[in-house]
């Protein structure tokens, strides 16, 4: 990172369920902000922009519900929208927002309010093109069928694999107090619940979730040095053409190589001097509500190479990698979609700030999040750790 | 102190037209970005990052910019969308270079009211079990506004209360220089080479508006390409810099709010100028982003261009003030500030064509600085403003 270090001195969190009927919207974000600025140990008063966090509206069934339940009159405040990568985009603009030199604080949030959807795959399914594609029934989930379908043939992947995977985030979640109704689950139980889309099965996939995120970003100077800090070493995003066909046979990579996500890596580990993942990251937060997208993003973040993916996931399931995934369960366990990718970050801020409680892993100086969107179009990749940069 | 780079307007480009059937929302977006690059004199592997401002209601898709962000340019490149106003994600893209991020990032920002329609989209910004039910969009508490500057402003015998401007409320009242005001809108729009004559669907109009007080609903998109400031190049004749930004926010509910009047426009506007150390004396051109002639007038007045109750006659008779003709030229939420936006950048290198303004009323020379103020959802609960100054 160029410029003056910045780190996350405040995280607050809600729990996350599937709806919160006796919680307005409002309430939900109160929830979260007041947590991350008594962690901040600062009042409003300090914070200097409000940026907020919520995709699609159609998921809460209101247009702009940010207004009445994010912003704060009498601070400028603007709303990011990339669909599920937006909690990691917010944190993107209040870099560049800090940066400029417009505020020294600048408090993050990010809501989602799915519980309201009567059905969200009805509304997911919208996300797709109106002409060409809406009428085919495309959803998120046929979506992640159709890369998993893909890395079956390519790479030889079996439902085993993405069912250890999902095990492996369930029984993490178990120690993650958030996670309201948390149950571990076996390869065994995943592979046995319902099919959703070939060869997705339920357990393998995200649930309905939602909660409120709040993190409260400063820089160096503003809380005393003694406050434990998560600085943020590198941050990078990119984005991809919509088109799955357009993405089969190119250069760069095709649809199951996440190029953006390796390009937001490449930037991300550049700015943070980062040249062997495996090695120097301690604790990945990724943001793979499939456990297909997690097999994806091992290769992307370099971890491996494309061609050893399978069995890179045996290696990781055997626990011979010294590398912990998702100790907060990840997005399988819960994935309130506007949140989501702002809740990694806020799991990595912890695990390098030591505060994780319950799922703290042993000797985090170095985390990484990741963000996820689109049709696994948006990627970003955080990078942060105990150390102030420079020190 | 870390350095904070200056930014320039490289390239500007937009597009205003009526539900054209030969081409798709990524279509109208993919021309005007090209036409904003080649503007530039840059192609598209120049560009650092994209930062969009679109609406997913109006868009008819739930993730607007997952289909419409390729073709802003959204490839293999950061990319970031904003809910917002497109004045906002070009103070966002400004910060971006500024902090040193990115050295160059494209804007761009549209709405298609022919595929979606807007006040239908901002009926759904109200809470659903206590002010849905009263049929709120942008364009009713624009006429709520109205009255309320009506009442506050309006007198019995205006000097336009006979020129048939639809000035009258029933008992009397019209307000000092409305009907002229709106003709010098129109007349300016009339000029305007890139305006649009033909709204996509009549609007209801609520009183006590009228119909030649509404925007001409367009299908607008507007691209900007921002870069860094090199420090030889800081001062040279013809550079466009974005030297001020404000933003400033309301309550979220109505009843709290100031209806006949907008301090956050106000609070964003003083910001900016205090960033570019200018004053509102100094300003050449403004271009104010409101959906009617009657906000308009208030953001005058709200910012300090205008007395109380001089709005509308400062429009009339101030030819800085939207010398674009404002949302008669064409208009749709939220590309409305960057495309105000690019109609003063024009201004500023003297390329607005049939609106270009000449000698400064109160110097010489082309228009030099230029503010820019566009409101957001909810019924301008957000404000931004810019300060764009070119160099002689």
């Amino acid at each position: 990172m160029s410029g003056e270090p910045i780190g996350i001195v405040g995280v607050g969190q809600t729990p996350y369920r599937r709806s919160n009927p006796d919680l307005s919207a409002g309430e939900l974000v109160k929830i979260a902000v007041d947590a991350a600025l008594a962690d901040a140990g600062l009042g409003m008063d300090a914070i200097g922009a409000v940026i907020g966090g919520v995709a699609p509206d159609a998921l809460t069934g209101i247009k702009d519900i940010d207004r009445m339940s994010i912003s704060v009159p009498g601070r400028p405040y603007f709303r990011i929208n990339t669909g599920g990568a937006t909690g990691s985009s917010t944190v993107q603009a209040a870099l560049a927002w800090i940066g400029a030199g417009r505020a020294d604080t600048v408090l993050v949030v990010a809501l989602e309010r799915m519980g309201q959807a009567s059905t969200a795959q009805v509304v997911f399914n919208t996300i797709f093109d109106p002409i060409y594609e809406k009428d085919f029934v495309l959803t998120t989930i046929t979506m992640a069928a159709l890369r998993a379908s893909m890395l079956v043939k390519r790479h030889g992947f079996t439902e085993r694999h993405w069912a250890g995977i999902a095990s492996r985030n369930f029984t993490n979640a178990v120690d993650n107090p958030l996670v309201i109704g948390a149950r571990a689950r076996t390869p065994e139980q995943v592979l046995a619940s319902p099919v959703l889309a070939w060869p997705i099965h339920r357990y393998e996939a995200c649930p309905i979730s939602e909660g409120a995120c709040a993190l409260v970003l400063s820089r160096k100077g503003v809380v005393g040095r003694s406050h434990v800090t998560a600085w943020i070493h590198g941050m990078a995003g990119s984005s991809d053409t919509y088109s799955m066909g357009e993405r089969m046979n190119r250069p760069e990579g095709s649809l199951i190589e996440m190029v953006p996500l390796r390009r937001a890596a490449e930037s991300a580990y550049r700015q943070a001097g980062i040249t062997d993942p495996g090695r120097e990251v301690r604790v990945f937060e990724l943001q793979a509500p499939f456990s297909i997208i997690e097999a994806m993003a091992y290769p992307a973040l370099g971890l491996c190479e494309v061609e050893r993916s399978r069995p890179f996931v045996d290696e990781v399931l055997s626990g011979k990698t010294g590398i912990e995934f998702n100790p907060s369960g990840g997005a399988q366990a819960a994935n309130p979609v506007s949140a989501t990718a702002l809740i990694r970050i806020a799991e990595a801020a912890q695990q390098a700030r030591g505060l994780a409680g319950p799922h703290q892993r042993d000797g985090v100086r170095r985390a990484v999040a990741t963000g996820q969107g689109g049709a696994t179009q948006f990627s970003t990749v955080c990078v942060l750790s105990a150390d102030q940069p420079g020190d | 102190m870390s350095q904070h780079y200056a930014v320039a307007v490289e390239g500007i480009a937009l597009e205003l037209t009526s539900a054209d059937r030969r081409r798709a929302l990524p279509e109208l977006i993919f021309s005007c970005v090209s036409a904003a690059l080649t503007d530039a004199g840059r192609t598209l592997q120049d560009v650092d990052a994209v930062t969009i401002a679109c609406e997913d209601l109006i868009d008819g898709r739930s993730l607007s910019s997952m289909i419409t962000g390729p073709a802003a340019g959204a490839y293999l490149r950061d990319e970031i969308r904003l809910s917002e106003d497109g004045l906002a994600a070009l103070s966002l893209a400004a910060a971006q270079i500024e902090s040193g991020t990115f050295e160059r990032v494209l804007v761009a920002a549209w709405g298609r009211p022919a595929e979606g329609d807007p006040e239908l989209a901002s009926a759904r910004a109200f809470d659903p079990f206590t002010t849905q039910p009263f049929g709120l969009t942008d364009l009713t508490v624009a006429a709520l506004r109205a009255s309320a500057y009506l009442r506050r402003h309006g007198t019995g015998s205006g000097p336009d209360a006979a020129d048939g401007a639809g000035d009258g409320d029933g008992a009397g009242r019209a307000i000092e220089g409305r009907a002229r005001a709106v003709q010098a809108r129109r007349e300016r729009a009339s000029r305007n080479p890139r305006a649009n004559r033909v709204p996509v669907r009549p609007a209801a109009v609520p009183y006590p508006l009228s119909p030649a007080e509404l925007p001409t609903e367009s299908d607008a998109v507007a691209a900007v390409v921002l870069r860094r400031v090199t420090s030889e190049e800081a001062g040279a004749k013809g550079l466009v810099r974005v030297t001020g930004v404000g933003h400033a926010t309301e309550s979220y509910h109505l009843g709290d709010r100031l209806l006949s009047g907008l301090p956050s426009a106000r609070t964003a506007a003083a910001q900016a100028l205090a960033q570019a150390d200018r004053t509102l004396g100094e300003v050449d051109v403004a271009e104010l982003a409101g959906r009617t002639i009657w906000d308009e007038a208030q953001l005058v007045e709200s910012i300090g261009l205008a007395d109380p109750g001089k709005g509308f006659l400062a429009l009339a008779d101030d030819a800085r003030l939207n010398p674009s003709g404002g949302a008669a030229a064409g208009d749709c939420v939220p590309a409305s500030g960057l495309v105000r936006f690019a109609e003063a950048s024009l201004q500023l290198t003297g390329r607005a064509g049939g609106t270009q303004l000449g000698e400064r009323a109160a110097g010489s020379g082309s228009p030099r600085v230029a503010l820019v103020v566009s409101g957001a959802s909810l019924a301008g609960q957000t404000h931004t403003a810019v300060v764009a100054e070119s160099e002689r």
